[in-house]
């Protein structure tokens, strides 16, 4: 095929380097152009880098609410962590927490925004539905689901009668008490990563699809070889999304099990609103929040790490 | 290579019936284009026979077969897309490789028949890169080598040129008869563009508003539209219009006087014009010359290089465009008259329907 090389051969256009021509027209930086950013710095510096580093500070001293600053005690408030079983015990619920909602929100968000990702008004209702709760109060999501659990009376309890099983009250279980609480979370928020999917759903062009039905690709290989590769971004972004969420799992472990039973359900962030507000130990609280701090980074750049050697893949 | 025919098609989306009763023949090995304006039904037509479309009524068979109940990929179709439609996160290989692993085809004949289509379309260093690593045009050349790889029954192009620069899509052009010439497909390629049509296809079947206005070789559409639409859409410039009266006849064959009371004579037959009823001439800018005719004062010049166009402005307001060759052109607001050869004089009634000059044997 003649003129074929020609074609074959040429590069793709390449891009001229962004902000080379406008720092060529100005000559020189405007120390004025930083005022557009300014509001957005000082909001970041005052509430956001100041509370960080006075808290990595706080980590290391024996700050008590009342009694006051008593110098600095080096590593002692995370040693003394590292030996609190009650702490060790958060950490493991905590995670726990988290590697049981993450996954179920990728699975059950994607789900969702596959069988509701169409122009229908029974799909419109339906995501109206489920991000619904989503705007709903933590009280008010407790509240519904302590009635669900309600032994004897509650909704689970009809379910468990109904097909012959012997009802559980999953808020005084040691074994159930934080699946349930992961039940209620995921019930209550899975409309935010629904949302995410369904926007990296629409991004997909529909001739791509068009193109899988010409090559017989049947529903699962389209979803496996077309689908999930092309919302692998949005995958990783929802994932990183949820760990950074699910690790600060508070407000329905507070007003459901309160923590309990036996500490089972107790998260690490209850543990320091306790050490911080109830027992008014500062220091410690601040130490208990570097090392959640600590685990959250640590997940989130596991989970990019794996996003991106897929990417390269 | 299988033949396709279209019986009695209709689609509909709710009341708008955009592809009205259609019947055609594509023999095969044939390379047919339908050409019309945007909004015609052409692509609507095209993705009825890939099964991306319902059909709302009608049939359509690919060699023996009925294919409109069937899913798309199972009725032996290749289909090139506007937009390439390649996966993104697929290499080159991948690609083309993914509708023969959906059919369970073994990896070497996978291999074989990648290697063979690559090597065809010269796109063998591009195997291992990913769509966004590659230029519209290799784009394209990927789009039709996975479709190459299916051994379709026919192959399907949907405007595939229209997102190429101009110089890439000529070549690419005669590069796609090329390709027809050597593997001597069955192929249905839709676009706009009459110089895509003219230039490839065997036939060319021209649409509007869900119509077949006209089936014919690319030079017979030219030459003898058949209604004053096809006349108006093929050719450029567009054919000049100009209101006539028929006032008698010369050795049998129409005299019309235009709107300025100038007399022209024609070359059809008297025999073959409804006796009443106004009519338009139309005849093409290569048929008028300055000469004994109709006057017209220049009005503007467009300098093509091989050839000037010249858009002269008629005493009743209507523009008359000519053609000289070469860079000639008289000053703009000249008087020029206009002589109108009268062998190559179309009339078309008030239904849009053509009259032409006895074909010549």
């Amino acid at each position: 095929m003649s003129g074929a090389a020609d074609i074959a051969g040429a590069p793709p256009a390449t891009r001229p380097a962004v902000g080379t021509a406008v720092a060529a027209g100005v000559g020189r930086p405007a120390w004025s152009n930083l005022l557009f950013v300014l509001p957005y710095l000082v909001v970041l510096i005052v509430l956001l880098i100041v509370p960080l580093g006075l808290g990595i500070w706080l980590s290391f001293q024996d700050y008590d609410m009342l009694g006051g600053w008593n110098g600095s005690v080096g590593l002692d408030n995370f040693r003394n962590l590292l030996t609190d079983k009650i702490f060790l015990g958060t950490i493991r619920n905590t995670v726990w927490f988290v590697v049981m909602t993450t996954p179920a929100f990728v699975v059950i968000g994607l789900a969702l925004a596959l069988a509701l990702n169409d122009t229908t008004r029974k799909s419109a209702f339906l995501r109206s539905v489920f991000f619904g709760a989503s705007v709903l109060s933590v009280t008010i999501v407790t509240l519904i689901w302590r009635l669900v659990y309600l032994p004897d009376r509650g909704l689970l309890s009809d379910v468990f009668g109904l097909v012959g099983l012997h009802p559980i009250d999953p808020v005084v279980s040691t074994t159930w008490a934080l699946p349930a609480i992961a039940l209620v979370t995921v019930w209550w928020i899975i409309g935010l990563p629904m949302t995410l999917f369904l926007a990296a759903l629409q991004q997909i062009p529909a001739e791509i699809y068009e193109a899988a039905a010409l090559d017989r690709a049947g529903r699962w290989r389209t979803l496996v070889f077309v689908t999930l590769p092309s919302i692998r971004r949005t995958i990783v972004v929802v994932a990183v999304l949820e760990v950074i969420l699910q690790f600060q799992l508070f407000g329905q472990a507070l007003l459901i099990t309160g923590g309990g039973p036996n500490n089972m359900s107790r998260p690490m962030v209850q543990f320091i609103y306790e050490s911080g507000f109830r027992d008014l130990q500062l220091g410690f609280a601040s130490a208990a929040s570097q090392i959640l701090f600590a685990l959250m980074l640590l997940a989130t750049f596991a989970q990019m790490w794996v996003g991106r050697r897929r990417d390269s893949a | 290579m299988s033949g396709l025919g279209l019986k009695n098609v209709t689609k509909r989306f709710g009341q708008n019936e955009v592809v009205r009763d259609l019947t055609l023949d594509v023999a095969s090995g044939e390379f047919v284009v339908f050409l019309g304006p945007s909004g015609c039904g052409k692509s609507t037509l095209l993705r009825m026979i890939a099964g991306l479309e319902a059909v709302t009524t009608g049939e359509i068979r690919l060699g023996p077969r009925r294919i409109d109940d069937l899913a798309p990929g199972d009725r032996g179709v290749a289909m090139v897309f506007q937009h390439y439609a390649l996966y993104p996160h697929m290499t080159v290989r991948q690609n083309m490789a993914f509708g023969l692993r959906n059919i369970g085809l073994p990896r070497d004949e996978i291999a074989r028949k990648i290697a063979s289509a690559a090597q065809m379309l010269e796109i063998d260093a591009l195997l291992d890169r990913k769509p966004a690593q590659l230029s519209g045009g290799q784009r394209q050349r990927v789009a039709i080598g996975r479709a190459i790889v299916k051994d379709p029954q026919i192959f399907l192009f949907d405007e595939p040129l229209s997102n190429l620069d101009a110089a890439l899509r000529s070549r690419t052009r005669i590069e796609l008869a090329r390709l027809h010439q050597r593997m001597n497909a069955t192929m249905v390629f839709v676009t706009h563009d009459q110089v895509e049509a003219m230039t490839m296809a065997t036939r060319i079947v021209v649409m509007n508003q869900g119509r077949i206005e006209q089936v014919g070789a690319p030079i017979d559409i030219y030459r003898r539209p058949a209604t004053r639409f096809v006349a108006s859409f093929i050719g450029t410039p567009a054919m000049n219009f100009l209101a006539a009266t028929p006032t008698g006849e010369t050795g049998g064959c129409v005299t019309v006087r235009l709107p300025d009371g100038t007399t022209v004579p024609t070359a059809i037959p008297a025999t073959k014009l409804p006796r009443s009823g106004p009519f338009t001439l139309g005849v093409r800018a290569e048929h008028i010359e300055p000469g004994r005719g109709t006057p017209a004062r220049v009005d503007v010049v467009e300098r093509l290089g091989e050839r000037t166009l010249i858009y002269a402005l008629a005493g009743d307001g209507s523009t008359i465009v000519y053609d000289e060759p070469g860079e000639f052109a008289p000053p703009i607001g000249e008087r020029v008259d206009l002589a109108i050869d009268p062998a190559h004089v179309h009339l078309f009634d008030a239904d849009g329907r053509a009259y032409h000059a006895e074909a010549r044997a």
